[in-house]
């Protein structure tokens, strides 16, 4: 026994008693800052918990004061979740599975207030475009000659290219025709002609008749020239006077595109009412897409390709080749998650099935449904949905939401630098009907709402137009509206109806229409203006080539005649043997 | 660095047996060029602890084969993907990877897979040629500085005896 170290023995049983102890003691730190890290790179904004502790027997784990912060509004947590309790099945833990038969979600409190910002990294909020829109409405319509002095008028360019090529296809042909017989060597010829025809009669006939038969030809030799002469320019013709009609009308197209991007275009003007709803209906919209976003992380399977799976590989890492297993089970599973949702009204609780990136394994997809019924100030909600990646390379996610009976209390539906518009208070029925496949979305969003007390204020400068339409909504005692949401997540259309178009339309509509005019007569103007030179210029050279034409086929009509009278009374040619 | 030398020398002029010093070494390839907190590496501290190899040889080896690792995981990567992607051996690692134990391991982890290979590969003539390097050393090249002339007056010294007493005292420590 010379090798065995007894001593070591013992000494590695107490290490590893030891290591145990440690790592009892710590493991709930760990977890508590895992979740932490992992949490806070998913979202975008800090994730914090108050408390995580594991236990053994059975193995399970309880999180406390769960805060995830809001992406979006760092100084609000998009929910707070007071505890999160789960045991795990231990035999598939060792086999790295994570699979949970159970979970209860208690106490989550939605947009609660933060006492310090979970920012992560530098946040740049974009402007909507009915914020964008909205500051039309201010309407300091800019000056004309400042807004043409910043606007590239892409006509003047086309017209003068065109001019130019006009110019230099005008110094070819008249170059090209000066190589063609002109007046002094028609009436030579003429004059040729004519002296062999009367010396033809003579007794020297025959060999008159030779030379005659050479002047021909060579006539003959110079129409053909003439004639593809012609034929070049009657096409040049026809196609300059196409692009002629294209860069004359251009101005008025370069007019219209300025006036459309610095004012209204007719359809905003009937459709005013979504420059107050549409900025919130985008902002619900573009914070669903977000959270969609975040939640694909945790449901989407990753790094599966042709059935073959292999993780990203991380530096110094590896990769994990992963092999079919013989009784297949996701990474990660959830099967049900009880869920009881906070809100001042109180408790809307229900149930969350399936959560796992690894529906394909699974075969189902996740479920989503929470409701409440008869709360205080609120008669039902209902959410229901389904995150569907059953087939990973198909993915469709359902959501519908409907509150009956809502009663709403300082609601901001516009808070912008122009303008607040506040519902103070009012009872409202609201609901959300979206489907995403792939990454395309159809979506409605409505509401209808009554009693309502409405609060606005216009910020910054006065402003007339802002005014009278702020004085206008503040009289609206009930409204309803409804948004179609259509397209490509990263750029969908908004569509808005509401019947505050009727009353905003009333109260500004005119005042607004005659304004737009005005300016789009001056941009018309001013474009006119700019590009009436250059479009006389285009025209001159256009009939100077023209003009080319016509000397073009005088030479052509004149070399014709030509050739018949070389023919007509000439003797005939004696038929050689 | 001139201590890390000194601690080998140390190591290779003790009277401690050329295999427990070459066995410690390659122990500490396996645990020191895989990856540390792997299963097979509570096995190998199992043996290092139990068996009667030399621990200073195992710790200075487990410091050096650590930092090589660093530099030879773009290779024990290639490794790894070229044998679990083999097609004869398909079936083994499917077999493997249904069993719990095997699991975790991580063994189908290119760069666990590649650095075990790798040092498994090397465990029988690493052992040898160590073996081998450290008879010789002591053979030739310690008999060599033994014989100095002044290597006999610091022998010879007072001073030495009182070094190896101490020395002995705290081996046995």
């Amino acid at each position: 026994m010379k090798w065995i170290r007894w001593n070591g023995l013992i000494a590695f049983f107490i290490i590893s008693a030891i290591l145990l102890v440690f790592w009892h003691f710590l493991i709930d730190i760990l977890i508590e800052r895992r979740i932490e890290k992992t949490g806070t790179s998913l979202v975008g904004a800090k994730v914090e918990l108050d408390n995580a502790d594991l236990s053994l027997f059975p193995l399970g784990l309880t999180l406390s004061g769960v805060q995830v912060t809001n992406p979006a509004e760092p100084m609000k947590n998009a929910f707070e979740v007071a505890r999160i309790s789960f045991t795990i099945d231990g035999a598939n833990l060792i086999r790295k599975k994570y699979i949970i038969e159970e979970m209860a979600v208690d106490g989550v409190k939605l947009n609660t207030q933060r006492k310090a910002s979970g920012a992560v990294g530098r946040q740049k909020k974009a402007e909507s475009p009915e914020v964008d829109a909205l500051k039309l409405l201010t309407f300091e319509l800019p000056d004309v000659k400042e807004v043409l002095k910043k606007e590239d008028i892409g006509s003047i360019k086309q017209i003068e290219d065109l001019t130019t090529k006009i110019e230099a296809d005008k110094v070819r042909f008249e170059k090209q025709l000066s190589a063609l017989p002109d007046e002094k060597k028609i009436k030579e010829y003429e004059d040729r002609i004519e002296s062999l025809k009367r010396s033809a009669r003579g007794l020297g006939g025959i060999g008159r008749a030779g030379e005659l038969l050479a002047i021909k030809n060579e006539i003959q030799d110079q129409l053909k020239r003439i004639a593809a002469l012609r034929d070049e320019m009657n096409i040049n013709v026809t196609n300059y006077r196409k692009r002629m009609e294209e860069a004359t009308s251009s101005p008025g197209k370069d007019a219209e595109k300025i006036v459309n991007k610095y004012s209204f275009s007719p359809d905003r003007l009937t459709n005013l009412s979504s420059l107050f709803i549409g900025g919130k209906v985008r902002e619900w919209v573009d914070n669903g897409l977000r959270w969609r976003g975040k939640v694909n992380q945790i449901v989407s399977p990753e790094g599966k390709a042709n059935g073959a799976e292999i993780q990203k590989p991380l530096r110094g890492k590896g990769v994990d080749v992963q092999f079919k297993e013989y009784r297949p089970l996701p990474d990660f599973l959830i099967r049900k998650a009880s869920v009881s949702v906070n809100i001042p009204a109180g408790d809307i609780a229900g149930l969350i099935t399936n959560i796992t990136g690894d529906q394909d394994i699974l075969g189902a997809p996740m479920k989503i449904r929470l409701s409440g019924e008869k709360l205080k100030g609120l008669t039902s909600a209902l959410l229901e949905g389904e995150i569907n990646r059953v087939t990973p390379y198909n993915p469709r996610d359902i959501i519908n939401f409907t509150l009956k009976g809502y009663r709403l209390h300082d609601f901001k539906l516009t808070d912008n630098k122009y303008m607040l518009m506040a519902i103070k208070e009012a009872l409202t029925d609201f609901h959300l009907k979206a489907e995403l496949k792939g990454d395309s979305i159809d979506a409605n969003i409505g509401s209808t709402v009554r009693s309502a007390l409405i609060d606005t204020a216009i910020k910054g400068e006065k402003n007339a137009i802002l005014e009278t339409m702020s004085s206008a909504l503040s009289g609206v005692k009930a409204f309803n509206f409804d948004a179609g949401v259509k397209g490509n997540i990263k750029d969908y259309k908004l569509r808005l109806d509401s019947d505050l178009d009727r009353v905003l339309s009333n109260a500004v509509g005119g005042i607004l229409r005659n304004q737009m005019l005005a300016f789009e007569r001056s941009i018309k103007a001013d474009v006119a203006e700019k590009t009436d030179r250059p479009i006389k210029e285009l025209n001159r050279n256009f009939e100077g080539l023209v003009d080319v034409n016509g000397l073009i086929d005088e030479r052509f009509m004149k070399c014709k005649e030509l050739l018949t009278k070389s023919t007509r009374g000439a003797l005939p040619v004696p038929k050689l043997p | 660095m001139i201590r890390t030398l000194a601690k080998v020398l140390v190591v290779l002029n003790s009277e401690t047996a050329p295999a427990q010093i070459s066995l410690a070494v390659c122990l500490s390839m396996v645990a020191g060029l895989t990856p540390l907190l792997s299963l097979h590496n509570i096995l190998v501290f199992f043996l290092v602890l139990v068996l009667r190899v030399n621990l200073s040889s195992f710790i200075l080896g487990l410091a050096f084969f650590t930092t090589l690792a660093y530099a030879l995981d773009p290779l024990f990567h290639f490794i790894g993907v070229k044998v679990l992607a083999f097609e004869g051996l398909r079936g083994l690692w499917t077999s493997l990877y249904n069993i719990t134990i095997f699991r975790l391991s991580n063994f189908y982890n290119s760069i666990v897979m590649g650095s075990i290979l790798f040092s498994l590969v090397l465990f029988i003539p690493l052992l040898l040629t160590l073996n081998l390097g450290i008879r010789k050393y002591r053979e030739h090249v310690l008999s060599w500085i033994a014989k100095t002339p002044l290597m006999q007056a610091i022998m010879a010294s007072k001073f030495y005896e009182y070094y190896m007493t101490l020395s002995k005292l705290r081996s046995r420590l």
